[in-house]
């Protein structure tokens, strides 16, 4: 698939299966992995996980084509626990990031409407979900 | 300038569950809506991560009561794929018709809701009665009425016998004759056809932008359905049909779901024809590799993703659950901005909302930076 071929100019497969391929890209990348993503024609995101390893947090982006997952899975270093949004490009994200945000303490840089999903507003503390 | 803010939910006659709408009116004109969620958390992410792969099984069912198996398997799935097992064909049939009539009994309370929405009380009494026949045979086969807890990691957890099959079948008989009844009448009935036709229209362009799923989608035109994708279980190898509507109003999405019950009843007697004598579950061997699977279902509300990933001891390091009407929340400013504030309840009711899926994911005590372990949420439901 092109949209393979693209990807792995920015980052590397380190699973393959079946109707299934995981992507690992670096966190200055993810701009044009998800530009190209987005360029191939996948309008589908259907959840973004997030995880904290202790070192960094790992934030995966799942993109849906019918029975083919596209996972992208870029580490971000605790120091600087920002990204970009997504939401420009795929609208269906926009809750999903919210929740990423709140639940890792992620800055969302450039989400239309930054703030709390499920947590009080005016919440403070450590993201719940940070080990 | 809006003319008025009038607040819907969180406690609202019309809704039993709870969503805060912030309606921005001109007139009797919805002009825009703000929402907002999460009056309903359970804690169930950070939960999932504190007990062993067996316990989630019980609790992931516990997520929500309406789709309680779809979870369970979708749960259960992921962690066969993380062990590597392949679960006996029985097993898979079972968790087939439970899960079928699952959907069944979820889109008829969903229907009763709906006309108790518009103010047809009687549809809602109708639904209802017919909805016990469909408890009874869940309750025969699994002991449970809502909550089911029929899957566990490699297979399930009750053998289903001869004679509830046979009853099985003849609550179907009885049903089949009941939904075609419904069928019929949202067909024809004045005002359901009134209050919803051309109410919250969606187009095929919305739902593949907002990543919506399940019977709100298929009303659009859009054939999204992962048991005709993923091909789980066994549900290749029974013939059913994606229902589909072109409208995308209301009424197409009242069409989709009375329809799929149609489907539903269909897919449980197949499976009961399917099922061949065998062991219903393997014992799995208890190795937990650091390993990360995607596993998903289709549940009555749509597509259910799970991100599960272990890291080597017996409990999941990380659970992420979407929910399907978690994606589709965001179509409520598609379907609500320009209609009328009387048309809010039945537009909002035509997504069965499932607001107990929505909010799971962590709570915090507010202000005083605790995460709540399991044992506090334990101790909490003592005080």
């Amino acid at each position: 698939m092109k949209l393979i071929e693209e990807l792995k100019k920015n980052g590397k497969v380190y699973k393959e299966e079946k109707n299934e391929v995981w992507f690992i890209i670096p966190y200055k990348k993810i701009r044009d992995a998800i530009k190209s993503v987005f360029d191939s024609g996948i309008t589908r995101i259907s959840s973004i996980s997030g995880y904290d390893n202790g070192k960094e947090i790992e934030v995966i982006y799942h993109f849906v084509k019918e029975n083919f997952l596209l996972n992208l899975k870029v580490p971000i270093p605790k120091n600087l626990s920002e990204i970009n949004t997504i939401t420009d490009m795929f609208p269906g994200a926009f809750l999903l990031e919210k929740e990423l945000s709140e639940m890792l303490g992620i800055k969302i840089i450039g989400h239309p409407k930054p703030g709390k999903l499920f947590l009080p507003e005016d919440f403070k503390g450590k993201p719940p979900l940070r080990k | 300038m809006h003319d008025m803010m009038i607040p819907f939910g969180p406690a609202h006659p019309a809704l039993p569950e709870p969503v805060y709408l912030k309606l921005f009116l001109d007139g009797e004109e919805v002009e825009d809506v703000d929402f907002s969620v999460g009056y309903n958390h359970k804690g169930i992410e950070k939960a999932l991560e504190e007990m062993d792969y067996f316990k989630n099984v019980f609790l992931s069912g516990r997520i929500c009561g309406i789709c309680s198996s779809a979870h369970s398997t979708c749960y259960t799935l992921g962690v066969e794929k993380l062990l590597n097992i392949e679960i006996p064909d029985k097993a898979k049939f079972i968790r087939i018709i439970v899960s079928e009539l699952e959907r069944l009994q979820s889109h008829l309370l969903w229907l009763g809701l709906l006309g108790h929405e518009m103010g047809f009380d009687t549809l809602f009494m109708l639904a209802f009665r017919e909805r016990e026949y469909v408890l009874e045979s869940l309750e025969l086969m699994t002991g449970k009425r809502v909550v089911h807890d029929i899957n566990t990691i490699g297979g399930v957890r009750r053998d289903l016998s001869h004679e509830t099959m046979i009853k099985l079948v003849k609550n179907l008989e009885i049903l089949e004759g009941k939904i075609e009844y419904f069928r019929k009448l949202v067909r024809k009935d004045f005002l359901i056809k009134k209050r919803t036709l051309r109410i919250g229209k969606l187009d095929k362009k919305d739902v593949e932008e907002l990543c919506l799923v399940g019977p709100v989608a298929r009303a659009s035109g859009v054939l999204y359905d992962i048991r005709r994708t993923d091909k789980y279980l066994k549900y290749d190898d029974l013939n059913f049909k994606i229902v589909t509507q072109r409208k995308g109003d209301a009424f197409a999405r009242t069409l989709v779901r009375v329809r799929e019950m149609i489907e539903s009843m269909r897919l449980v007697r197949l499976a009961i024809a399917f099922i061949e004598p065998g062991p219903t579950r393997v014992k799995p061997i208890l190795f937990f590799p650091e390993k990360e699977v995607i596993s998903r279902v289709e549940a009555p509300r749509g597509e259910l993703i799970y991100y599960i990933r272990s890291n080597g001891t017996d409990k999941p390091a990380r659970v992420k659950i979407r929910t399907p009407t978690y994606a589709n929340l965001l179509s409520l400013k598609k379907i609500l901005v320009g209609y009328t504030l009387a048309d809010v309840p039945v537009a909002v009711a035509s997504l069965d909302p499932c607001l107990c899926c929505t909010d799971r994911v962590t709570i915090v005590k507010n202000g005083k930076e605790k995460i709540i372990k399991w044992e506090d949420l334990h101790d909490h439901e003592h005080h």
